[in-house]
């Protein structure tokens, strides 16, 4: 597979995963919606596939050095890997500016379980782009 | 960051600190 049918997967994966990151949020109620649904749902499509995007490309140019055999499990490692990165980046911004960047525990954890989802998702549209396994290779 | 406004309630679902 080239890199532009990672990228590809990466948007359309990115772009289902903001819908669904806003139906989580609209079931568990982590965070109070404070966007209108149509401001939202456009924000968390290009957003969604922004994520996409970059999960896509990590995959496609560091995947063979993730230590998993399957796709699926790559790419979940890639997805939660950079969430983890922002995260910690995000710390570091809510240390230096408290006011501005306020901590949320319990949007921290929804969004570790986005991030997971994001990679299977992506993982699972890698392997239908990459077709079956050759037999017997 | 109206950048910040469009996408402030994607931030928080998705655990990033923020306003």
């Amino acid at each position: 597979m080239n890199l532009k049918e990672y990228l590809k997967s990466g948007v359309i994966a990115g772009v289902v995963w903001g819908w669904l990151s806003y139906l989580t949020n609209a079931v568990t109620g982590v965070f109070p919606f404070e966007g209108s649904f149509a401001q939202d749902i456009v924000s968390f499509s290009f957003a969604g596939a922004v994520f996409g995007l970059g999960t896509g490309a990590s995959l496609a140019l560091f995947g063979r050095f993730i230590p998993f055999r399957s796709v699926v499990a790559r790419a979940v490692f890639a997805s939660a890997f950079i969430w983890i990165a922002l995260r910690l980046v995000g710390d570091m911004l809510s240390m230096m500016e408290p006011e501005r960047y306020h901590l949320f525990t319990p949007g921290t954890i929804q969004g570790l379980g986005l991030s997971i989802v994001l990679g299977a998702i992506l993982g699972i549209l890698v392997r239908k782009a990459a077709g079956p396994a050759p037999v017997n290779a | 960051e109206g950048v910040h406004d469009a996408f402030h309630d994607f931030r928080h679902v998705i655990g990033m600190p923020c306003h």
